[in-house]
This record gives C-alpha cells, sequence and structure tokens, in this order.
C-alpha cells in the first residue's frame, strides 16, 4: 500500500508541476500587456495631473489584490487586527501605493518593457522577469513581477525594481512604525495619511528638486 | 590602513558593549536597535553637514566626464579584490572577466580613467568579502550601522575587514603612503556618495520610516548582490502568512 500511494503521489505531483509550468508563459503574457497598459496611462498627455492619478489609482485596483497586499505588509499586526481599522489601514493604504508606484513608473518615459522569461514558485504564484530598456535610460532596468493566480484571475502582488522588493520593503517600514507606537495600526495609518497629503511618493519629485 | 584596523576595532568594542546594554530594548531583528538608531542620527548629521554638500560641490564643480573618469579608476583599483573574491566564490568566468578589464583598463584605459572593457563589451561588476562569506553558507548575523560607513551586518563588517587584508596596495611601502590609502578612502564616499545623491534624496521622500527604510533597502540590495542580480524564489516571503486561520 505504500508503494501505491507513492506512486499515486508522484503522479498526482507530476501533473500538479506540469500545471503549475504552464502557469508562467501566461504571467509573462500578463506582465507584458498590463506593464504596457501602466506606461500607455502615465504618457497619456490628454489627462491633467488629477485625471492621470485617478485613473493610475483605477487601474493599480485592477491589477493588485490591494487587500492582500495591505495585508502582508502589515506583517504580523495583521492577524487578529481589528477590522475596522484594518480597513481604514487597506483604505489608505491603496492610495498611498498608487502614488508610489506612480511615481516610480512615472520616471520613465519612451522606455519600453520587455518580458525575458518566468519561474513559477509553487501553482499560482510565480516571477515574471523583464527589462526596460530605451528612452532615456543608459542600462537596461531589471523589474521582476510577483503574480498570483487564484480562480484563473491573475494579480500582481510585488514589483522588485533596482533589487527591491517595493512591497517587502513598505512592510519593512510599517511594522517598524507600527513596533515604534506599541503595536498600534493607528499609527501607521496617521503616517500614510500624511505621506499622501504631501504627495510625499519618492523619485519623481527628489529627482525634480535636483534637476 | 592600521588607522583603519584600529577604528574597526573600537567600533567592534562599542558594539559588544551596546549589544550588552540593549538587551532589554533589543527588536527580533534588530538586536543592536538602540546603538544602530544613536549611529543612524549621527551618521545623518554627519551626511548633512559634511558628505552631501562636499558630494553636491564635487558633482557641480567637476563635470560629468571628469567624475567618470575617478569613478572608472577608483573602480580599476579595486580590481584585486573582486578578482579575489570572484575566485573564492568559484565563478571562474566572472574572475576572468575582472582580469581581462584590469588588464584592458590599466593599459588601453590609461590607468583605469575610461572604462574601454565596457565598450568592448566586457562589462563590470562587484564581488566583496562579504558576499563570499555568505556564498559559503556563512549567515549575516545582526544588522548593524557603522560610523560614517553607514549599514552593514557583521558578516560584511568582517568581509570588509578581510578584503583590505586583499588588497595590495595594504602591503606596499613608500613615502606617502597613508596619504594616498586616506584619499582613496575618502574619494570613494565622496563618488558613491555624489553617484547616489538622487538615490539617497528619493529614500529620504519614499520613505515611511527612514531607519527601517534604509536598513531594508541595505538587506535587499545585499541579498540581491549575493545572488548576482538573479531572484531566488524559496527566499520570496508567502504572502498568505499573516492571514486570519478560517
Amino acid at each position: 500500500m505504500p508503494f501505491i500511494k507513492s506512486v499515486m503521489l508522484a503522479v498526482f505531483m507530476g501533473l500538479f508541476l506540469t500545471g503549475a509550468a504552464l502557469a508562467a508563459p501566461q504571467d509573462e503574457a500578463f506582465v507584458q500587456n498590463k506593464a504596457n497598459e501602466a506606461l500607455n496611462i502615465l504618457r497619456d498627455e490628454s489627462l491633467d495631473k488629477a485625471a492621470k492619478t485617478a485613473k493610475f489609482a483605477e487601474y493599480v485596483d485592477s491589477v493588485t489584490d490591494v487587500p492582500r497586499v495591505a495585508r502582508f505588509v502589515l506583517g504580523k499586526y495583521a492577524r487578529g487586527a481589528d477590522p475596522e481599522k484594518l480597513a481604514t489601514f487597506t483604505q489608505v493604504f491603496r492610495e498611498y501605493a498608487s502614488g508610489v508606484y506612480e511615481s516610480q513608473l512615472g520616471n520613465f518615459g519612451g522606455e519600453t518593457l520587455t518580458v525575458l522569461g518566468s519561474q513559477d514558485r509553487k501553482p499560482g504564484d510565480s516571477v515574471v522577469a523583464s527589462v526596460i530598456s530605451g528612452g532615456q535610460i543608459e542600462e537596461p532596468i531589471k523589474v521582476n513581477w510577483r503574480i498570483r493566480t487564484r480562480n484563473g484571475k491573475q494579480q500582481v502582488l510585488d514589483v522588485q525594481i533596482f533589487g527591491i522588493w517595493l512591497a517587502l520593503q513598505q512592510r519593512n517600514e510599517i511594522t517598524s512604525v507600527i513596533a515604534n507606537h506599541g503595536g498600534d495600526i493607528g499609527a501607521a495609518i496617521d503616517v500614510l495619511r500624511e505621506k499622501i497629503a504631501k504627495g510625499d511618493f519618492g523619485k519623481k519629485d527628489a529627482q525634480a528638486a535636483n534637476n | 590602513m592600521r588607522m583603519t584596523f584600529r577604528t574597526f576595532t573600537l567600533i567592534s568594542a562599542a558594539v559588544a558593549a551596546s549589544a550588552c546594554g540593549t538587551t532589554s530594548s533589543a527588536r527580533q531583528d534588530d538586536p543592536l536597535y538602540v546603538w544602530n538608531k544613536g549611529v543612524f542620527a549621527f551618521n545623518k548629521t554627519a551626511d548633512k553637514v559634511v558628505v552631501e554638500p562636499v558630494a553636491r560641490t564635487y558633482h557641480n564643480v567637476v563635470p560629468k566626464p571628469g567624475r567618470d573618469g575617478v569613478r572608472n579608476a577608483l573602480g580599476n583599483l579595486r580590481s584585486p579584490v573582486i578578482f579575489g573574491n570572484d575566485l573564492l566564490q568559484g565563478k571562474f568566468g566572472r574572475a576572468g572577466k575582472t582580469l581581462a578589464r584590469f588588464g584592458i583598463n590599466s593599459t588601453l584605459g590609461i590607468g583605469g580613467l575610461f572604462d574601454v572593457a565596457k565598450r568592448a563589451g566586457i562589462k563590470g561588476h562587484t564581488e566583496d568579502m562579504g558576499q563570499t562569506l555568505a556564498v559559503w553558507g556563512i549567515s549575516s548575523g545582526p544588522y548593524v550601522m557603522l560610523p560614517i560607513l553607514g549599514p552593514s551586518n557583521f558578516r560584511d563588517t568582517t568581509g570588509f575587514i578581510l578584503d583590505i587584508g586583499m588588497e595590495p596596495l595594504t602591503y606596499m611601502r613608500f613615502n606617502g603612503r597613508h596619504a594616498i590609502l586616506t584619499g582613496r578612502f575618502g574619494a570613494n564616499g565622496v563618488t558613491v556618495r555624489e553617484a547616489n545623491l538622487d538615490t539617497v534624496e528619493a529614500l529620504r521622500h519614499a520613505s515611511i520610516d527612514e531607519y527601517a527604510s534604509l536598513k531594508s533597502a541595505y538587506e535587499q540590495l545585499r541579498v540581491n548582490a549575493i545572488s548576482d542580480g538573479q531572484v531566488n524564489i524559496d527566499d520570496l516571503p508567502d504572502y498568505d502568512e499573516y492571514e486570519d486561520e478560517e
């Protein structure tokens, strides 16, 4: 019996892994399409700043599993959190994350994104590798995308640029703020609200300041 | 270089003393938190008052080709250390590239001022003993913020000291050696800071918690450097880790 069980397990795992191996090409196509979509929104000169931000926020909402990423960035503080505070945090984080991604991707103008390949981490969880090149950048920039597929729907969980996973970075910072305030998620909500109010999302503004 | 080593001995002693005195306030992932926060504040002030103004002046006064030349030359001087670490990690192809780059840039590139090798398709890379120790399976140890030198960990600090031992200049004896070594150390610092003026500014603007942001960025960039930019999917966190149980 143990032998039969092992064979059945091997066959099952084989099917499972084959299925997983087939997932990545779809994720590659997803990244190529969605990245182009993002760059098109950011390049759209017919939109004023407010309209562009609103459209980009809508786009981020459609390609990212915001509630899941929000729980991820809260780390251990997500478990057993007050539902009301969690909902408020998710809402504020959505706006903040959209600002960060808009700011990061907004630095790219005439560049193009090319998908290089992908790796399956486990079924429904893959990493797609790409490079942004051309335009004004001298060296191609590696960008990796963590894609999660549930019920046939693909969503971006994290993006790695310049060697840094953004959601992981946000988790380390947000959990530090919460730890500094005795485990109060409200402190992270306040800090994010302050960043949103100032429009302080990083690169784009910083570059403008340096020029 | 004796001064540098002595400085490190002092730092290590101070870190050890700090570790003894901070256990009550320590964090799980940052046992030297109190020491680190203090040094972080000191470094930030030193950067604001001295390092950044010098780097910005250097940026404004010296034209880009000049700055590129200085960066290339300093990078070329580091080739023996990179070469040694390539070999120690068993990356012989990369070691060959480092050696070829050193030969080409030191001659055709006029002492390394011009990166001729890159134009010939031989791109540069960096390696250090901290990365080598990681490849050998040695864990990073606690995160530590070093005065002036910035973020590190016990493994990378050890690697930094061992890299000094791999430097040919450490063993050369000539008049003005200390001035040259000190000048090189300073020039390296200014060059790196100048190249990262925008990045540091961006980090400050984007960060939610500046200390945690620098720590996280340092740790992620080191992981990225150790794997030569390749993503190790097994090291990525699970997104279901902090879900409430249903």
